[in-house]
């Protein structure tokens, strides 16, 4: 679509801002042994996002899937410098909820995590389109 | 949501700071489900191990025990990635007993029960009916909310140690009796049943299911727990299963009509074929290839799995060129030595483990490519970058292959 700078309103689960290039999945996704926390890549043999990088990246996908470990291993992430700058969800789940949380008491890193959205941000985003999140406001800012 | 006067002064720092890391962490988590209180639990089982919880784990279960946390109901925990007593013979790298000796410090800093075991329905926790509890552990969670009726989700790394200091959890999902209602059918024809059948069967109903709650039909009735314990394992690892209903076997299909009335949204039969397309599908090894290491216990061997495993290994012993590993629960393998059921196993061949499992520990170091197991779950979670092959088959299969007569 590409209009610049649309504003999309969603539900703000976590405080804090957050920008980056859009890493998009259609499917839910997975921590545990679905992110390698040393690198930041998605390992999952299934994932539509396998071999891509989550690192500073705005990172939307529906929903989280998989072990109860996954908010450990996404912890794990992001205290290793590799999470993404905010996650955009249609319905989270405690999994993604929980470890974002972790991070900011323990690490002080504070990503923003937005869900259910006004519309399909998967219709909104281009490949490489730069995202702003708004955890405060649930706003999301599709900047170009 | 709304909070009771002591929660807010939780949360002001008033009963120290990991109390009020807990409660912050469970009010986020809260309102994002739309939770609109805090509920009291009697139980939780938590997480422990340092092969998924890493180093951000150890950061977060230190800086509660050191913040004054103490779990405040029973509270047990799952498998260590590390069997301490035996990490020579096993080969456990040195970060591992590193890391797992602090997560150790600090769970039983915090109080919790060090039972390292992932069922803990058969000791040292075991809820009753209708108990609103806070665990972790897939396999349990099925247990616990199906065989036995206590109810939890499938509780999260850190909220579950949150859960236990603070002896509450927020109310969503199956806590609530309206969301504990079966919503797809499943007709099982089977006559009678094999061991392996409840772990295969168990996958076809996870993947079927995904994360709605099935109803199983078709169960004998004289169902041994040791079996319902492999059944759920298999539907919570194939799919998200955290509660079935099995009719005439179950407290909430016994009690009212698990459906409430509704129809099932899909109705599935499942015959002997679907068992043996799904054990196919298990089975992911080239059938010529040679198995390495041959794996019992997932989830941890009871004590009559342990005896049925004595029975069949009369006059046998392993086989040279093959490693036969069985994991168990510490108290099980205590029991099973009284009984005089460990030492000839032990002289036959087979290494026990306890306190961990194949799926949770260092595995990896050996460098196995072909493994085989009787547990679907164990087949299922096997990490992909462990590049493991396997080979799924019942008990009696797994030990004529790793064994050979006297």
């Amino acid at each position: 679509m590409g209009r610049a700078r649309e504003v999309v309103r969603g539900r703000g689960v976590t405080p804090g801002q957050g920008q980056g290039k859009a890493l998009v999945s259609t499917q839910p996704f997975m921590f545990a042994h679905g992110v390698e926390p040393q690198s930041g890549n998605v390992i999952d043999m299934r994932s539509d996002m396998l071999g891509e990088n989550i690192k500073g990246k705005v990172l939307i996908f529906p929903f989280g899937k998989g072990s109860t470990t996954g908010s450990a291993w996404f912890l794990e992430t992001i205290r290793q410098g590799n999470g993404p700058s905010a996650v955009i969800n249609v319905e989270t789940e405690p999994i993604i909820a929980s470890a974002i949380v972790m991070a900011r008491f323990l690490y002080g890193i504070a990503i923003p995590l937005v869900d259910r959205l006004e519309k399909d941000i998967t219709d909104l985003v281009t490949e490489d389109a730069t995202v702003q999140v708004n955890g405060d406001t649930g706003e999301v800012t599709i900047v170009s | 949501m709304i909070l009771t006067d002591e929660e807010k002064a939780c949360l002001q720092g008033s009963h120290g700071e990991a109390n009020r890391l807990a409660v912050e962490l469970l009010v986020r988590v809260g309102e994002a489900f739309g939770s609109e209180r805090l509920i009291p639990i009697t139980s939780a089982h938590i997480l422990g191990h340092y092969g998924s919880l890493h180093q951000a784990g150890i950061d977060f279960l230190e800086r509660l025990a050191e913040g004054g946390g103490q779990c405040r109901v029973p509270t047990t925990v799952d498998p260590s990635s590390v069997d301490f007593g035996r990490r020579e013979q096993f080969r456990v790298p040195e970060d591992y007993v590193e890391k797992q000796k602090r997560l150790q410090v600090a769970v039983e800093k915090l109080g919790v029960i060090p039972s390292w075991s992932c069922t803990p329905y058969f000791a040292h926790n075991v809820p009753r009916f209708n108990q609103n509890i806070a665990w972790a552990e897939s396999s349990a969670v099925a247990y616990a909310n199906s065989v036995i009726g206590a109810r939890t989700n499938r509780t999260s790394f850190g909220l579950d140690i949150c859960a236990a200091i603070t002896g509450k959890i927020p109310e969503f999902g199956l806590y609530e009796e309206q969301n504990r209602k079966g919503s797809i059918l499943f007709e099982v024809e089977l006559g009678a049943f094999s061991d392996l059948d409840y772990h295969t069967l168990g996958a076809i109903v996870g993947r079927r299911s995904g994360s709605r709650i099935p109803v199983i039909k078709g169960i004998p009735p004289d169902v041994t727990n040791d079996r319902l314990k492999c059944l759920g394992a298999g539907a919570a690892s194939a799919g998200s299963v955290a509660l079935y209903h099995a009719s005439g076997i179950t407290p909430e299909a016994q009690l009212k009509d698990p459906f409430d009335g509704t129809r099932p949204e899909e109705i599935f039969t499942v015959s002997r074929k679907d068992l043996q397309d799904m054990e196919d599908q298990i089975s992911t090894a080239d059938p010529n290839s040679k198995v390495e290491m041959v794996t019992l216990g997932c989830p941890l061997l009871s004590i009559g799995e342990l005896k049925a495993v004595f029975l069949k290994m009369q006059h046998r012993r392993v086989k040279k060129d093959i490693f036969f590993w069985i994991y168990l629960a510490q108290e099980t393998y205590d029991l099973g030595r009284a009984l005089g059921l460990v030492e000839p196993l032990e002289k036959a061949g087979i290494w026990f483990s306890t306190q961990t499992c194949a799926t949770i520990s260092s595995v990896k170091v050996w460098g196995f490519s072909h493994v085989m197991t009787n547990s679907a779950k164990c087949a299922l979670v096997v990490p992909s970058e462990h590049n493991l092959s396997i080979t799924y088959r019942d008990t009696d299969g797994c030990i004529l292959t790793a064994t050979e007569p006297v």
